[in-house]
């Protein structure tokens, strides 16, 4: 735990160096894009900000500020990057955890079956597919199944979480239009970690099936189900529970080109907006939420696993 | 040499690759950024085997083109990353302590960042081009290769034959080169080849965002960006670059698994 | 006859196609009788083990052909489910490695209840009063507290009585144990065979004991049959003795300098937590340790795993340096690197796998300039033949040796740069009996002929006898007890000297 210190710190002064790399400091960037702004605003504006102290204190205000939730103002429209960001979180959280939950549920059982089956045809089917998973970019998968559903077929929307005339919905219906919305972000936003999933799964469940206590199970007479369900699948599954914690990061940031792709509303689509327009406060905002949650999510997952597994819970040999 | 049909299918698109890529001004037929709007959004048809784009541009010759900038950007990018995490992994590993400790925190720092958003970012504020894109990728990918070489480096320490060779006489040069990397570079090689599929898939996220390979060099990632304006109806601006993309990941996908086989059931 | 195996014929699937591993195999076992199954790694004895209730997976192997009749019925051909039927109940088995033999996941009361309700129709509470008093005969003092533990709270040797327990609760015809007390030390394993030896008095059961140690075996069992290459050749009733066929120089104790000595030598280990390497607790390896070894002879270190013999031979040969202490070599304290080598342990392990025996053998010739590059091929070759290996040796590479062959080449590295002291970490720990004899009788050629002094150090009383001048015993970081070779083994003084000493004669 006390580990963690040096990170959060480490974690912060990198944030801060990359804000100011660019030539000229974020003012510089922000204004270069306007005419009209002379010289001597730049340097009432660089005053204002603060930007022409010395780095060190500009660092220290910052990280007071920082501890305080204060993102400050958003250099495209002036409002509190706290609100903005606040304001997008739910749907992405909503996409990306229906998401997660989706791919545990079917990765999960392919793993499983694919390493019991391991070398079947079925096996092989399920590896191309795997591979397949992991070279798709996820627009153009995106892109296709945009102009496949929502153009040639017509019966999925393609932009947007809801329809234009979503206010005039009853509640069921403004449901099923979100719904409809979100089908296939929440398909790509799958689908490409899926591989990658039933893969890891897979390869767990076959390194615990050549174990020395499944052939023991074995011997003792048990029947196949009872040695795959009852002593393979909860060592092979242990792991899954550090996969939970460490998806936690990801819930919010890792989903930048779906959104976009998509145009969805969400933490993804306003960290690649705040780039195009170098919205230096709301990029230094995500960078240092995402670095967080990791944090975060690392924690639990290791708390989750010392939990799980009872050779940590326990501890050892109190023979 | 045991290598099983996928890996041989993946070693096999990635030498075709790098043949087009080599051969490209041979392969193209048509110079990539030739405009003429009179033959603008054609179909595929002889006279342009993957049809044109919105500027007349024949497209299967930016596609061949594509294929440098693709590789050329794979290639370089996870060179960057494996000199940076060749050097801080076997400082660390080898030396272990303090040194290790520290190195190893600034590991787990970088780790912390989301990746594709930190590159992201980076390229936009230091302006997109290729050099850039290069070493941005580079510069946030050693920490991959940088943990390989230690944990090796780490396990590799208390075998045997390392100590007989220093109870020989051997300095740490010596035991470094000629007893440490021959025997650790398996997982090095399986991650560079995994890492340079990686760079393919963030560069050209990256140029369809619109912050990578900027138009009008072509580059798989752009070609769709710029094709998006169509969508639904000129499905080849769509289909060929995604393909392209596809194919050339899944390569060096397959390629990269075949290697991992070879070196983890070898070192047994 | 309870078991008879015919023409058994097991075939692996491997990269290259089916790799015979049981070829022609046949033997029988009466009521009541253990057998002996014995023979050098990779021969096939698992194998034959593992086909007796069908228990070779699929995927990996095949009975292609045979007959193994048990109770007069043949059981290849027969149905799973009958055969599941079998396992646990008449035949049993207990493996090597108690740790990875047992699911970490589930308690030792929850793995052995299971056998009971897989076979029987009892209640749970039935079940666990059965568990534990199979525990209790098994010789496990703390029966209940044991039936709720985790395989990782119990030490090896309770590990592996659990397992026995588990595998004799259901009072089976036939026990299959397959190198049961390998993995355990010396003292447990002498009290395993005897637990053995109880329950196959109790319950009239037969038992297959698989082993490498020819020695071991003949405590336990009537007849021993001996397997080599995937067949059974022939039958022993008697177990072979030590090496002892390895002579010795006549010791001569007259006062004679000092070539190697160690004072007050401590080794300790930190643990070390956290960002600012606070360390946690002191692991002491070596405690306090003094020692000597005269030109010409050699000092015997017998202790088992953990008493800290490894960091002692690591600390001689330089590797580590004290905590605390002194080393004097050849009177002096700085060592002279060409004059102290070491031989380790695994012949798999203390050759680089990439680099050709010519390679290995050159580096020291190399380092200390020992040879003009003009006579380099000369001396390999004689390093070769002093240690009794082909000249074509030099191009080929460490995995196309067996483990003695290694251990050999590892021998003429170790001799390349003209040492005067050799260091020998459990140099024949790793290899079949067989070979063992022959290694020894090595070393003490090259003694005798290069005038080499030795530090030899082991877990094996018997080996280290047949080679050491003066033995010192090690147990936790300390000497407890040192001397000359025989009068160590005739007379031990500590209690501890006295058990190894037990445990070894069998």
């Amino acid at each position: 735990m006390a580990g963690m210190v040096p990170l959060l710190i480490g974690i912060t002064i990198i944030s801060f160096a990359i804000i100011h790399l660019s030539p000229g400091g974020p003012v510089e960037l922000a204004t270069s894009m306007d005419q009209r702004v002379t010289a001597q605003a730049r340097q009432k504006l660089m005053h204002i900000y603060g930007l022409d102290k010395p780095l060190h204190i500009q660092y220290a205000d910052w990280l007071l500020r920082l501890v305080r939730f204060d993102f400050g103002n958003s250099f495209l429209d002036g409002r509190k990057v706290l609100d903005k960001i606040v304001e997008r979180l739910p749907i992405t959280l909503l996409i990306n955890i229906l998401s997660l939950f989706l791919i545990l549920i079917i990765a999960i059982p392919i793993g499983i079956t694919s390493a019991i089956k391991a070398n079947s045809f079925y096996d092989k089917f399920m590896t191309v597919f795997v591979f397949m998973g992991f070279a798709m970019p996820s627009f153009w998968l995106a892109l296709l199944l945009m102009s496949f559903f929502g153009i040639q077929l017509h019966i999925l929307p393609i932009l947007g979480i809801k329809s234009l005339f979503f206010d005039e919905l009853s509640l069921a219906g403004k449901i099923l239009d979100v719904a409809r919305h979100l089908i296939l972000p929440v398909f790509v936003s799958c689908f490409v970690s899926l591989a990658a999933m039933s893969r890891y799964i897979k390869t767990n469940m076959m390194d615990v099936l050549h174990k020395d206590y499944i052939r023991t199970a074995r011997a003792k007479g048990l029947s196949e189900t009872k040695v795959i369900y009852k002593h393979a699948l909860k060592n092979a599954l242990l792991p899954v529970v550090t996969i939970l914690g460490l998806s936690i990061p990801g819930l919010i940031g890792g989903s930048i080109i779906t959104e976009t792709v998509f145009s969805i509303p969400g933490m993804g689509r306003l960290a690649f907006e705040a780039v195009m327009a170098r919205d230096y406060p709301v990029i230094m905002a995500e960078l240092i939420i995402s670095a967080l949650l990791t944090l975060i999510g690392n924690l639990i997952a290791d708390i989750a696993y010392s939990w799980a597994d009872p050779r940590v819970r326990i501890g050892k040999r109190n023979v | 040499m045991f290598k099983n049909k996928l890996t041989l299918f993946g070693a096999i698109i990635v030498g075709a690759l790098a043949i087009i890529a080599i051969f490209a001004p041979f392969i193209s037929g048509h110079d990539p950024a030739a405009i003429d709007i009179q033959q603008a959004l054609l179909a595929p048809s002889s006279a342009h085997l993957f049809g044109t784009d919105q500027l007349g541009r024949d497209l299967f010759s930016r596609i061949v083109y594509g294929a440098r900038v693709s590789l050329v950007i794979g290639f370089v990018a996870v060179g960057i990353s494996i000199v940076i995490g060749l050097a801080i992994g076997s400082i660390a590993g080898y030396y272990g302590g303090r040194v290790d400790s520290v190195l190893m925190r600034l590991v787990d720092i970088m780790l912390c960042f989301p990746s594709f958003f930190l590159i992201l970012a980076l390229v936009a504020i230091l302006e997109p081009n290729i050099i850039i894109i290069m070493v941005v990728i580079g510069a946030t990918s050693w920490m991959g290769p940088a943990r390989l070489i230690r944990a090796e480096i780490l396990s590799l320490k208390e075998r045997e034959f390392i100590q007989a060779a220093k109870v020989l006489g051997a300095s740490d040069f010596r035991i470094i080169t000629r007893h440490l990397i021959p025997n650790g570079i398996g997982p090095i090689l399986v991650n560079a080849v995994l890492g340079i599929a990686a760079a393919i898939l963030i560069e050209s996220s990256l140029s369809f965002l619109g912050i990578g390979v900027q138009p009008p060099s072509p580059s798989w990632g752009n070609i769709l960006m710029e094709g998006k304006s169509t969508l639904g109806v000129c499905w080849w601006l769509l289909l060929f670059p995604g393909v392209a993309i596809f194919i050339t990941v899944m390569g060096y996908n397959l390629l990269g698994e075949g290697l991992r086989q070879r070196y983890v059931v070898r070192d047994k | 006859m309870l078991l008879e195996i015919n023409n058994l014929q097991v075939n692996y699937f491997s990269a290259r196609g089916k790799t015979p591993a049981v070829c022609g195999a046949s033997l029988a076992i009466k009521k009541g009788e253990v057998l002996g199954l014995v023979g050098e790694s990779a021969c096939g004895k698992s194998t034959l083990a593992l086909s007796i209730a069908n228990l070779i997976s699929p995927h990996e192997g095949k009975i292609a052909e045979g007959e193994i009749i048990f109770n007069n019925r043949n059981l290849i051909g027969l149905p799973e489910k009958e055969l599941r039927a079998l396992r646990g109940r008449e035949i049993s088995y207990i493996f090597q490695d108690p740790s990875s033999a047992l699911n970490p996941v589930y308690t030792i009361g929850e793995q052995i209840t299971e056998v009971l309700l897989g076979h029987e129709n009892i209640s749970k509470e039935s079940a666990k009063e059965k568990a534990i008093q199979a525990l209790k005969s098994a010789q496990l003092a703390d029966a209940e507290r044991v039936f709720s533990c985790y395989p990782h709270q119990l030490s090896g040797g309770m590990k592996q009585r659990s397992m026995i327990a588990m595998a004799t609760i259901l009072k089976p015809k036939l026990l299959i144990a397959d190198e049961p007390t390998t993995a355990l030390d010396v003292t447990v394993q002498a009290k395993i065979i005897e637990l053995l030896i109880k329950l196959k008095n109790e319950l009239g059961l037969s038992i297959l004991f698989i082993t490498h140690d020819l020695n071991l075996v003949s405590t336990i069992a009537s007849r021993i049959a001996v397997m080599e290459k995937g067949k059974i050749i022939r039958y022993e009733t008697k177990g072979l003795s030590k090496p002892a066929a390895a002579e010795k120089r006549k010791t001569e104790t007259q006062s004679k300098e000092n070539v190697l000595e160690a004072k007050n030598l401590k080794k300790y280990f930190a643990v070390e937590t956290g960002f600012f390497r606070r360390e946690k607790g002191i692991v002491k390896a070596v405690d306090g340790v003094d020692i000597s070894l005269k030109y010409g002879q050699t000092l015997g270190i017998v202790g088992e795993t953990g008493s800290g013999k490894t960091t002692l031979a690591k600390l001689l040969a330089g590797l580590y340096t004290p905590t605390e202490g002194k080393i004097y070599y050849e009177g002096n304290k700085k060592i002279i690197r060409k004059d102290f080598q070491m031989v380790f342990q695994h012949p798999f392990d203390s050759l680089n796998p990439r680099m050709k025996i010519e390679d290995i053998l050159k580096e020291g010739l190399l380092i200390h300039k020992i040879a003009e590059p003009s006579n380099i091929k000369q001396r390999l070759c004689d390093l070769l033949d002093m240690v009794q290996m082909p000249k074509d040796s030099l191009d080929r590479f460490p995995h196309e040796f067996s483990g003695g062959q290694r251990q050999r080449i590892a021998i003429a590295r170790a001799i390349s740069v003209e040492p005067k002291v050799i260091i020998c970490d459990e140099p024949v720990s790793s290899l079949d009996v067989s070979i063992q004899g022959k290694i020894l009788q090595l070393l003490l050629e090259l003694q005798e002929r290069l005038n080499l002094s030795y530090v030899f150090i082991s877990h094996d009383i018997l080996i280290v006898k047949a080679i050491s001048t003066t033995i010192a015993v090690m147990y936790q970081g300390k000497i407890i007890e040192q001397g000359e070779a025989s009068q160590i083994f005739e007379h031990p003084a500590q209690e501890y000297t006295k058990e190894l000493m037990s445990a070894a004669r069998y």
